[in-house]
């Protein structure tokens, strides 16, 4: 048996319709070209899903794949994060989605490099693995419990009180489309519907308990340049911010402001991230993690006073009050509890939605079950949310737009901004500096409308006093040879944002293959993270290969390339590529309903120019946004052109 | 000066680089099962503790042991095992209160923490300071300072507000 560095050397294999489970040798040569993680994980999807319906991705042919990072489970900064990989159900096209916490490394020192999961149990089951021993078990008795005493019984169960559990709670089960996979008490897989393909396949929990632990080649070399990076990050200017309030710290105070007001938020904002000091108790880290960017948190006082857990993000928890009307900021973590147990999204782009209908008089309480959406109910938005999870009434028609508009009908999906087949985008795209990084980055990526994971700038002038514009100068001349590179204008994009994009695309991609949180590498603001050249030196004296940047580049662009491959074959194209209001104009020849297009700060030709240039740097049709041949061919991936050719989308 | 292993389970994150670091220091593999330090942890609580080998002063370890493996330095005060002469009975795994000495799932042989000879891995990497190596004499006036930091603070408040009503 080969002596494996970095990776651990097994597949596991779970058919669930046949209740079998094997184990597979992990090739080496397979490992050497897609690297690990979602380079494994895209490989195998392409392979083994079929293009089809959305809908097919809830019937047992649709292949789950779970896969920790090849540097998991080792010192390297940040990098036990573990990756969902499926066809979504939402769209029907690709999907991966990432959690916290310190499930991927358990699975590496388990000696899983990825799980393949196949086909459709019979009843509820989930997964057990302890080291070799490897069982589906009955879990009967968990479906309809909370992810928090799901966990709680296996744990018990078991008799071990170290496992580490992944697991959907009701609205998996419900298959609810804003449902999300949940790690420890509130590390979620959110994003495109996942846990509902848990739901579609009987699986309610995967367990996990490691103790074979994960060897590297290069003993001396990997841990000197681990505590390196370790005190690198603490020179950054953001560190503190980072490792005091998490993604709190910029997003919902500077960024989230940027994006509704054009100027960052200040401390009179309620859920600025100063005012969330008095609910942290203290801050938590994810597994080999340095930032501790999360916190234990309780509420002290009021009607929610001894609500406790794991928390908070920016975005959708923190926000979801603010956007309706509610001001206390502990309503913030009434609804993170609740969504994390419930095990949906704390934001469902449902909600916004049916204010917006209800606002303009589309529907009324009669087709809301009597509720009254208005603004500063905070008993409203709770019954919302559990009716989403539990697809009760409305509740269902809300839990995924674009299909409850089809129902609903009256002009419903006019309030629904489309990319890629979701509920994505805006309506509205109101001007301010660096607005155009996000917008451009946010519509490419593969799995549609991200909000930053497959890649984006976020760095951005005039956001946080930490960033200072002298230093975002020196980063313009160091990256792109140009000092203002950062401070252009939004109206007139230039197509070296193409690169900005391929450049942070290679940097999350490689991210994704180890498992390590983005949050850590170089783009997020933060400067002294870890960059594309020392993911070099990690992987090669990690696994012993002797990886050169143009390997690990290459690796990337098959990741990427990969994923527009699937998409390819589902039908997506280059007007899929365009923002809301342009794609709008494009497949249906006239202006998208209700968006005012003077607050679109750039002309469809200059968005087209910046696309072009991004075609052409990965390698795809400027008309079709499908990848070449031969640039398929150049990364050995002659075998997806030859498929996509027998598709007929692809010249032979 | 005599140094021990401080832990402030309080700024503990939970992230577990002592345990990664110190099963690496020993068997230059990443493993939970193999560290000398362990994070017990109760998440719905949000406590996390760093535990190890607390180098007792009357270690009921020493005290067991047949052959005697382990011994106490009364100059440094660490307990040390001489991994030579252990049997592994397992005696000193039965009496150890803290579950200090454990058995490595690969090699078989009894294992406890040695404070690294005297510069102690986990303290140093750390990112929060929840372990600290520190001289002996130390330790009671940081506890006596934090107490007081909460005094502090409540008579502060206090006399901000009496001080405004007299105003």
């Amino acid at each position: 048996m080969t002596k494996w560095y970095g990776w651990v050397g097994t597949i596991l294999n779970v058919d669930l319709s046949n209740m079998k489970l094997s184990r597979e040798p992990l090739s080496q040569e397979f490992a050497i070209k897609y690297i690990g993680g979602a380079g494994f994980a895209d490989r195998i999807l392409y392979d083994e899903v079929s293009p089809g319906p959305a809908d097919n991705a809830l019937e047992p042919e649709n292949v789950l794949i779970i896969a920790p990072g090849t540097l998991s489970g080792t010192t390297s900064p940040s990098s036990s994060r573990y990756l969902l990989t499926s066809k979504s159900p939402l769209s029907g096209i690709f999907a991966s989605s990432d959690g916290g916490g310190f499930f991927g490394s358990e699975l590496k020192h388990a000696g899983y490099d990825l799980i393949v999961i196949r086909g459709k149990a019979e009843k509820p089951v989930y997964l057990w693995i302890d080291d070799e021993h490897v069982e589906l078990k009955d879990a009967t008795h968990l479906w309809g419990k909370d992810t928090w005493a799901t966990d709680r019984i296996i744990r018990k169960e078991m008799g071990d009180p170290d496992i580490k559990v992944i697991k959907i709670g009701p609205a998996g089960e419900n298959m609810c489309y804003s449902a999300v996979v949940i790690g420890d008490l509130g590390r979620a897989a959110a994003t495109r519907s996942l846990a509902a393909v848990w739901g579609s396949k009987n699986l309610k929990a995967v367990a996990v308990r490691g103790s074979k632990g994960v060897s590297v080649a290069k003993p001396k070399e990997f841990i000197e340049l681990c505590q390196a990076l370790t005190e690198r990050a603490k020179l950054d200017p953001m560190y503190s911010i980072h490792t005091t309030y998490g993604t709190s710290g910029w997003v919902h105070g500077p960024l989230q402001g940027l994006r509704t007001t054009g100027k960052p938020l200040t401390a009179e904002y309620p859920l600025h991230h100063s005012h969330l000091d008095a609910f942290y108790d203290k801050n938590l880290a994810c597994f080999s993690c340095p930032y501790h960017c999360t916190h234990f948190y309780s509420v002290k006082s009021g009607k929610y006073k001894g609500i406790s857990g794991e928390g908070m993000e920016s975005g959708g928890g923190q926000g979801v009050g603010v956007r309706f009307g509610v001001m206390d900021p502990a309503f913030a973590f009434k609804v993170n509890n609740m969504c994390n147990r419930l095990g949906i999204t704390t934001g469902p782009r449902g909600l916004n939605w049916a204010w917006e209908l209800y606002q303009d008089g589309i529907i009324t309480k009669e087709d809301t079950d009597g509720l009254e959406l208005i603004r500063g109910d905070e008993e409203v938005i709770l019954k919302l949310l559990h009716k989403i999870a539990y697809k009760e009434g409305f509740g269902e028609i809300m839990d995924e737009p674009i299909r409850g508009a089809e129902k609903l009908g009256r002009g419903s999906s006019e309030y629904i901004p489309q990319s890629k087949r979701a509920y994505g985008g805006t309506t509205a795209l109101p001007p301010g500096r660096g607005r155009f990084p996000f917008t451009f980055a946010w519509t490419l990526s593969t799995r549609g409308w991200d909000r930053h994971l497959t890649g984006q700038s976020v760095t951005i002038p005039g956001v946080r006093d930490e960033i200072s514009d002298d230093h975002l100068r020196k980063l313009g001349r160091e990256r792109y040879n140009d000092p203002e590179f950062f401070f252009q204008p939004s109206s007139k994009p230039d197509p070296k944002q193409a690169q900005e994009l391929y450049n942070t695309e290679t940097t999350h991609a490689l991210c994704a293959m180890t498992a390590t949180c983005t949050f850590a590498s170089h783009q997020t603001f933060i400067t002294e993270g870890i960059h594309d050249e020392d993911f070099v030196q990690l992987l090669s004296t990690a696994t012993g290969v002797d990886f050169s940047l143009d390997d690990l580049v290459r690796a990337t662009e098959r990741k990427t390339l990969l994923e527009r491959a699937f998409n390819a074959r589902e039908g997506i194209r280059r007007m899929d590529d365009y923002p809301y209001p342009y794609y709008y104009q494009l497949k249906y020849g006239e202006k998208a309903p209700r968006v005012d297009y003077s607050q679109v700060d750039y002309s469809i030709e200059d968005y087209g120019k910046v696309l072009d240039e991004y075609y052409r740097l990965r390698g795809c049709d400027l008309e079709t946004g499908i990848p070449t041949r031969q640039k398929l061919e150049s990364l050995g991936m002659k075998d997806v052109a030859d498929d996509l050719a027998s598709r007929g989308i692809l010249s032979p | 000066m005599r140094k021990i292993l401080f832990v402030d389970y309080e700024k503990c994150t939970g992230c577990e680089l002592c345990v990664l670091y110190c099963s690496f220091t020993k068997t230059e593999v990443f493993s939970r099962a193999r560290s000398r330090v362990n994070v017990i942890k109760w998440e719905e609580k949000g406590i996390c503790v760093p535990e190890m080998c607390q180098h007792c002063a009357e270690p009921p370890c020493v005290l067991v042991c047949p052959v005697n493996a382990l011994s106490k330095d009364e100059e440094t005060g660490m307990v040390n095992m001489d991994t030579d002469l252990c049997i592994g009975c397992k005696r000193c795994m039965m009496v150890c209160p803290f579950g200090a000495p454990a058995i490595d799932p690969i090699t078989g042989e009894v294992f406890k923490c040695d404070l690294c000879g005297g510069d102690p891995v986990c303290a140093r990497v750390c990112p929060t300071e929840a372990i600290q190596y520190l001289k002996a004499d130390r330790v009671g006036l940081i506890k006596k300072r934090q107490g007081m930091e909460k005094l502090t603070e409540a008579i502060e408040f206090a006399v901000a507000r009496t001080g405004g009503e007299q105003k």
